[in-house]
C-alpha cells in the first residue's frame, strides 16, 4: 500500500474546527459535487491546478518568460493567464518570486503525507487531537485514501473523516469501521434542490448517512448554512425529522462565508452568488432550528468540552 | 458610584445623622466616619482609569530637580566614600524632592511631576552632551524640557564629564587592556553597560514588607555595632552607614507623604475626599516603617520600597516577583477580619498598575531604541511553593482579572507554567490572552529550575530557592529576593559577527576593522569553512568585549554603588558588601545576544545556494549583499526563497541549535569572571534591540536589506518566513536553543483570534503551550493579531505570508484573500471573532 499515491492540495497543520483538539487536516483533491457556495473551489477538480493571485503579482514577468503554452496575459503591469491556453503545468509557479502563482495539488505517497502528519503528534497527544481527512471528497481518493487512513490508525491517531457522503456505497461502507469520528455534510433534504445546488441528487448521500448512523460510529451531522439556498423552514423541518428518527436533536452548522472568493479569482471563476449573513440574521436563522427541536451548534462550540 | 453621588450621599448622611433608615451599606462612610471598603474600592477603580487615560496621552517630562540636588550633594559630600556619597544623594532626594498627590489613593511617585523621568549623568554623560543639541526623543515622543532646565542638564553633564561610570570604565580599559570600545559600538557589535542605569531584577520585597523598615534598621545597627573597628573592615562599616542613611530616608519619605495627605485633608471641602486623605495619611504613617496591618497597607508598603529602588536608579528590569503570593497572607487576614473581597483587591491592584505604568526613564536614543520604553515590571503568577505544590493563591487570579479589566502595557504578567496549575486559572489566563494585550507571557517552571541548578550549582543553590524562581525582568530568570540583575555588557549582535566573517573582519558599513582576519570567503570551499569563520568571529569578539564588561562593572562599583538596592538583599546585609562587591547570594550577570535567527537564516541560505544547489557563487552572493541587493533583485529572491527557521525543517532546526551552542561555547572560552564563583551568562532575547542593531547592520544573505530591523526574540521566525503553520513554528522554536544553558529564550508568536474562539480554542491554546514546554521551550508569548496588523498585512503582504485564517473546513492565507473579504475579516476581528 505504501506505493499508492494521491493528489493532496493541503495538509493544514493546527486545524482547530475539524474535530476535537489540535489536528492536521489532509485535504484530498477532487469532489463529485459542485456546490455553488464551495469555499475551496480548487478542491473540486481531481487534478493539480494553477492558482494565480493577481493581487500579489509584483509584475516581474518571469512567468511570461517561462510559460511553454503562451498562456500568460499582462494588464496594467500585472500578469494573469488565459484559461483556455493554460494547461496547469506549473512552470510559472516554480519561478514566481512573489508567491502569486502557486500550484494547488501535488501527488504524494502515503509515507510522504505521514511524514508531515507525524511532526505534530505531541500536539495531538496533549490536546486530544489527531488527523482529519477533508477534501474535496476524501473517500473518492479510493485506495490511497484508505491506505492513508489505515496508516494513521496504525500510529494510534484519532482519525476523523469529513465527508459529503457522495461516494459509492461499497467504498463508503468501509469508513465507519476505520474512523473514530465522521463529520457528515447534509446540504439539502430535497432531491431536486440538492441537484440544483450541488449538481447531483441526494439519494446516495442519504443512504450513506443512514448506514453510517446505523453503524454506531461517532458522527456529527454538519450543514453548510447558505442564505437563501438551504436555510428555509421546510429544509430545517425535513432535516429535524430525519435526525429524530435516529434519536438526534443536534446539528453542526457552518454559516456561509465568502473567504473563498480569492480562490475563485485565482481560478478565474465567477464568484458564488451568495452573501454571508448580516448582523442578527444568523441568530434569526438559528432560532428557526430551535423551533423545530434542533440544536444548532457553531464550529467553535462543537468540540469545546 | 461617581464622586458627585458619593458626595451627595455623604451630605445626606451628615444632615440625617442618627435618623437615616437608609441601608448603611450604600453609604460611603462607616460608623467611625471612615470610608467603607466598598466606597474606597470604587474610588480606586475610577482613579486608576482616569490616570491611565491621562498617561496614554501625557508626554514624558524630564524632571531636572534631581540634578540640582545631585550637584549640591556631590559638592558637599565629595569627600565621603562612594557608597556613603550615593546614600547622601538618595537621602537628599527623598527628603527634598517635590511631592504631589493625584487621585490615586496609593501614594508616591518617582519624580516631582506626573509622568516625570529622571536623568542620571553620573552613569554616563556622552549621550547627554551629544543629544542636548537636538530634540530629546523617547519612545513616547518628544521629551519636554525648558531652556533653563537644559542649562542645568548641561551643567550636570559637564560636572560629571570624566568622573562618571562610563568614563571610569573607558579609563580602566585604556589602562589595563588598551581597548577602546568606540568603534565596536559604532559598528553595532555591542552596547556598553556603564552609561545606563538598569533595574534591580528583584529585591527581597517579601521580607521588607513583612518586617517593616524599623526592624531592618535594628538589624543593621546590630551588625554595625558588632563589626570590629579595623582598617580592613572600614568598607563594611561604610556600607552599613550608607544603608542606615538610605533606610531612614525612605521612612522619612513616607512621613512626608503622610503630612502632605493630612494637609490636603484639612484644605478640602469634599467630605469623601477628606476621609480618603486622612486614611492615606494614616497608612503612610504606619508603613513601610512597621509591619502592615492589612492588605492595603501591604500594597502601599510594597510601593514605597519599590519607589526607593526606582528613585535610586531608574531603569529597565524591576520585577515585583510573586507579588500576589506574598501579599496573599495580608489579603486572607483582611478577608477574614474585615470582609474585604476579591473585587476590592482588584481595584487596589489597578491603583498599583497605573503607578507602574507611570514609571519611566530616559537615557538617550540608544536605550530608547533598544528598549522602546519597556520597563520590565513583571509580576509572576503560578509556579511552585517551597514544598513543591502549586503556589497559586487567590490573588494570582485577581491579578489576571485586574489586567483583563485595565489592560496596561506595564506591568506585564508572567505565568510560571507547570502541569499542576488549575484549569480555572489557566482558562482565565487565556481570557487575558484574548484581549490582544500580549499577556500573560508563559514560562516553563521546570526549565527555569533546571537552569538555576546549572547556573548556581557552584553557589550551592537549595531546592527551596530553585522552587522560588521567577522571571525577574523581561525574560531573565532568578531566585525571588536573592538574585541580583547586572549586565556584563549591554547587548551583543550575532548578525554583526556573520557580517564580519563575510568581510574578513572588516565592518562593511563603517569600514572599521573590528573582527578577526578569518579569510576571504570567496576562497571557502565548503560550508564548514564559512561556519568556522563565523564561529571564530564570535570567539574573538566575546574575548574582546568580555574583559571590558568586567571593567565596566568595576567602574559602576567604584562610581555608583547602590546602598539602598543592596540593603534589600539579606546576603548583602550579612556580608556588609554591596551588590558590586559580590555581596548577594545569586547573580544574573549577563549579556543579551540578539539576531541569532538572522544568522541561522543567512547561513542556511549560503549552505543551500552556494554549496548544495550551487545556484550562485559566493562571489556573486557577496556582490549582491554588498550592493544591498540593488540591481540584484533575482539574487534576493533566491535568498528569500532559501530554507528558513520556523518550518520544522530538521536541517535548519539543527543549524539553529548549532549557531546558539557555538555562541555559548565561545562565550565560555573567554575565562572572565568579575564575581568570584558567579558565572556570567548569555540571555537570548531582543526587547527592541533587533531594531537598534538593525539600523547598524548591512544586508544579509537571508535576503534582509541593510538598515532594516533584525528578527525579534531569539527563536521567533523572521516575519513572513514561517509558512508551515503555527505548530511547525512551535516545534522549531522549542528546538532552536538549549533553554537550560541559556539564561532565557524569547518566542513571540502571532495568532489570529479565530484560532482562539470559544472554550475549545482556549483549551487548544493551552495544549499548544504545553506541547512547546514539553519539548523544552522556556518562554512563549502571543500577539493575538489585531485589526491594525491585518491592515498592515493588506499593505505589505510579503511580511505576513504565514498569517492564516481558520474557519471550519476551510483554510487560506490572509494575504491571498480578496480585498473585500480581508475587510470583512478585519471587521470581524474588531468584534473579537465571536
Amino acid at each position: 500500500m505504501e506505493h499508492l499515491t494521491g493528489i493532496i492540495y493541503n495538509i493544514q497543520r493546527m486545524s482547530t474546527e475539524d474535530g476535537p483538539g489540535l489536528r492536521s487536516t489532509i485535504f484530498l483533491k477532487g469532489c463529485p459535487l459542485r456546490c455553488l457556495w464551495c469555499s475551496n473551489p480548487e478542491s473540486q477538480s481531481f487534478l493539480p491546478q494553477l492558482l494565480v493571485f493577481e493581487n500579489l503579482c509584483s509584475g516581474c514577468g518571469r512567468c511570461a518568460a517561462v510559460c511553454p503554452h503562451m498562456a500568460v496575459t499582462a494588464k496594467n503591469g500585472r500578469y494573469n493567464r488565459d484559461v483556455n491556453l493554460c494547461r496547469d503545468c506549473g512552470a510559472c509557479a516554480s519561478v514566481c518570486p512573489a508567491g502569486a502563482r502557486v500550484m494547488s495539488g501535488a501527488e504524494m505517497r502515503v509515507e510522504e503525507a505521514m511524514r508531515v502528519v507525524r511532526k505534530d503528534e505531541l500536539f495531538y497527544r496533549n490536546s486530544g487531537g489527531g488527523v482529519t481527512f477533508g477534501g474535496g471528497e476524501p473517500v473518492c481518493g479510493g485506495e490511497f485514501f484508505f491506505a492513508l487512513l489505515e496508516a494513521c490508525r496504525n500510529e494510534g491517531y484519532h482519525v476523523c473523516v469529513d465527508t459529503c457522503g457522495c461516494c459509492p456505497a461499497e467504498q463508503f461502507s468501509r469508513v465507519p469501521a476505520l474512523a473514530d469520528l465522521i463529520l457528515f455534510d447534509c446540504k439539502h433534504m430535497d432531491p431536486e434542490a440538492h441537484r440544483r445546488l450541488t449538481g447531483r441528487g441526494n439519494r446516495l448521500i442519504l443512504d450513506n448517512l443512514r448506514e453510517a448512523l446505523n453503524s454506531g460510529v461517532p458522527l456529527r451531522v454538519r450543514m453548510p448554512l447558505v442564505p437563501g439556498a438551504n436555510d428555509s423552514e421546510e429544509n430545517i423541518i425535513a432535516l429535524a425529522a430525519l435526525l429524530r428518527d435516529f434519536g438526534r436533536d443536534e446539528v453542526d452548522v457552518l454559516p456561509y462565508h465568502a473567504f473563498g472568493s480569492g480562490k475563485y479569482g485565482a481560478l478565474r471563476r465567477e464568484l458564488p452568488p451568495f452573501q454571508s449573513y448580516g448582523p442578527g440574521k444568523l441568530e434569526e436563522t438559528l432560532a428557526g432550528f430551535a423551533r423545530h427541536g434542533l440544536k444548532a451548534v457553531l464550529p467553535s462550540e462543537a468540540f469545546g468540552a | 458610584m461617581s464622586t458627585a453621588t458619593a458626595l451627595q450621599y455623604a451630605q445626606e448622611n451628615i444632615y440625617t445623622h442618627g435618623e437615616s433608615r437608609r441601608d448603611t451599606r450604600e453609604l460611603p462612610f462607616d460608623g467611625n466616619g471612615k470610608l467603607t471598603a466598598d466606597a474606597q474600592a470604587r474610588r480606586c477603580g475610577e482613579a486608576a482609569l482616569k490616570i491611565k487615560e491621562f498617561l496614554l496621552n501625557a508626554p514624558q517630562k524630564l524632571d531636572t530637580e534631581r540634578l540640582a540636588h545631585l550637584l549640591d550633594v556631590y559638592r558637599e559630600y565629595g569627600h565621603e566614600p562612594a557608597i556613603v556619597l550615593r546614600a547622601r544623594v538618595f537621602e537628599r532626594l527623598l527628603r527634598k524632592k517635590t511631592l504631589f498627590l493625584d487621585d490615586n489613593p496609593l501614594v508616591g511617585s518617582v519624580a516631582g511631576c506626573p509622568a516625570g523621568v529622571y536623568v542620571y549623568p553620573e552613569y554616563g554623560t556622552d549621550w547627554v552632551l551629544q543629544e542636548l543639541e537636538q530634540p530629546l526623543v523617547s519612545h513616547l515622543g518628544e521629551v519636554t524640557i525648558s531652556d533653563e532646565e537644559k542649562e542645568l542638564l548641561r551643567e550636570a553633564a559637564n560636572f560629571f564629564k570624566g568622573r562618571n561610570a562610563e568614563a571610569r570604565a573607558r579609563q580602566l580599559s585604556e589602562q589595563l587592556l588598551g581597548f577602546n570600545p568606540g568603534k565596536f559600538v559604532q559598528a553595532g557589535l555591542f552596547t556598553e553597560t556603564a552609561p545606563y542605569t538598569i533595574g534591580a531584577g528583584t529585591v527581597d520585597y517579601e521580607d521588607f514588607v513583612r518586617r517593616g523598615i524599623r526592624d531592618v534598621v535594628r538589624e543593621v545597627e546590630e551588625r554595625l555595632k558588632s563589626v570590629p573597628r579595623t582598617a580592613k573592615n572600614s568598607g563594611r562599616i561604610d556600607f552599613y552607614r550608607a544603608v542606615l542613611i538610605s533606610l531612614e530616608a525612605l521612612a522619612d519619605l513616607a512621613r512626608r507623604y503622610a503630612d502632605l495627605a493630612y494637609t490636603e485633608a484639612l484644605r478640602t471641602e469634599d467630605p469623601v475626599r477628606k476621609a480618603e486623605l486622612l486614611d492615606m495619611a494614616d497608612v503612610c504613617r504606619h508603613v513601610p516603617e512597621n509591619p502592615p496591618r492589612n492588605f492595603r497597607e501591604a500594597l502601599q508598603s510594597w510601593w514605597f520600597i519599590h519607589l526607593g529602588v526606582q528613585i535610586e536608579q531608574s531603569g529597565c528590569g524591576s520585577s515585583p516577583g510573586r507579588l500576589g503570593q506574598y501579599l496573599e497572607p495580608y489579603y486572607r487576614k483582611d478577608k477574614a477580619e474585615n470582609g474585604i473581597t476579591a473585587k476590592h483587591a482588584e481595584e487596589w491592584f489597578k491603583c498599583l498598575f497605573v503607578k507602574i505604568l507611570e514609571y519611566g526613564y530616559y537615557q538617550g536614543q540608544i536605550v530608547s531604541r533598544m528598549n522602546s520604553g519597556h520597563t520590565g515590571h513583571t509580576i509572576n503568577l503560578g509556579g511552585l511553593d517551597a514544598a513543591g505544590r502549586d503556589a497559586c493563591g487567590e490573588l494570582d487570579s485577581v491579578l489576571l482579572d485586574t489586567q483583563i479589566a485595565l489592560q496596561t502595557i506595564q506591568p506585564t504578567l508572567t505565568i510560571l507554567y507547570h502541569d499542576g496549575l488549575s484549569e480555572d486559572f489557566l482558562l482565565k489566563a487565556v481570557e487575558l490572552e484574548r484581549t490582544g494585550l500580549g499577556q500573560p507571557q508563559w514560562m516553563n517552571n521546570g526549565i527555569i529550575m533546571e537552569r538555576l541548578y546549572a547556573r548556581h550549582g557552584r553557589n550551592g543553590i537549595t531546592l527551596e530557592d530553585a522552587r522560588n524562581c521567577i522571571n525577574m525582568s523581561c525574560v531573565g530568570t532568578g531566585v525571588a529576593g536573592k538574585t541580583v540583575f547586572l549586565h556584563e555588557n549591554g547587548s551583543f549582535n550575532l548578525a554583526k559577527c556573520l557580517e564580519l566573517a563575510l568581510h574578513d573582519g572588516r565592518d562593511p558599513l563603517t569600514g572599521h576593522r573590528i573582527g578577526a582576519r578569518t579569510g576571504d570567503p570567496r576562497n571557502f570551499t565548503d560550508f564548514e569553512r564559512v561556519f568556522r569563520a563565523y564561529s571564530q568571529q564570535v570567539e574573538h569578539l566575546f574575548a574582546t568585549i568580555r574583559p571590558f564588561g568586567s571593567l565596566s562593572n568595576k567602574a559602576l562599583g567604584d562610581v555608583v554603588p547602590p546602598p539602598f538596592r543592596s540593603a534589600l538583599y539579606s546576603a548583602c546585609r550579612e556580608s556588609g558588601k554591596n551588590i558590586f562587591e559580590g555581596g548577594a547570594r545569586y547573580y544574573l550577570y549577563f549579556v543579551i545576544s540578539s539576531a541569532g535567527i538572522d544568522v541561522v537564516n543567512s547561513l542556511a541560505a549560503i549552505r543551500h545556494l552556494v554549496f548544495e544547489e550551487k545556484t550562485i557563487t559566493m562571489d556573486a552572493l557577496l556582490q549582491a549583499v554588498d550592493a544591498d541587493f540593488e540591481g540584484y533583485g533575482s539574487v534576493r529572491q533566491m535568498c528569500l526563497k532559501a530554507p528558513k527557521h520556523g518550518n520544522a525543517d530538521p536541517g535548519i532546526d539543527a543549524l539553529a541549535r548549532r549557531v546558539y551552542d557555538t555562541s555559548m561555547d565561545n562565550f565560555r572560552k573567554a575565562e572572565e569572571s568579575f564575581f568570584d564563583g558567579h558565572i556570567a551568562n548569555i540571555e537570548a532575547y531582543s526587547l527592541s534591540i533587533h531594531n537598534y542593531f538593525g539600523l547598524l547592520t548591512g544586508a544579509l544573505p537571508s535576503g534582509r536589506l541593510a538598515r532594516t530591523p533584525l528578527t525579534d526574540g531569539s527563536v521567533s521566525a523572521t516575519p513572513g518566513t514561517d509558512v508551515k503553520g503555527p505548530l511547525a513554528l512551535v516545534n522549531s522554536a522549542a528546538k532552536a536553543i538549549d533553554t537550560v544553558k541559556y539564561g532565557s529564550n524569547h518566542f513571540n508568536m502571532k495568532f489570529h483570534p479565530s484560532a482562539l474562539a470559544g472554550i475549545g480554542g482556549a483549551r487548544k491554546l493551552l495544549s499548544l503551550i504545553k506541547s512547546y514546554m514539553d519539548q523544552g521551550g522556556s518562554h512563549i508569548q502571543f500577539n493575538v493579531v489585531s485589526s491594525d496588523t491585518l491592515r498592515k498585512a493588506q499593505e505589505s503582504p510579503g511580511k505576513y505570508r504565514g498569517l492564516t485564517v481558520r474557519v471550519a473546513g476551510f483554510s487560506a492565507y490572509f494575504t491571498r484573500l480578496h480585498k473585500g473579504v480581508q475587510d470583512e475579516i478585519i471587521r470581524r476581528t474588531e468584534l473579537n471573532f465571536r
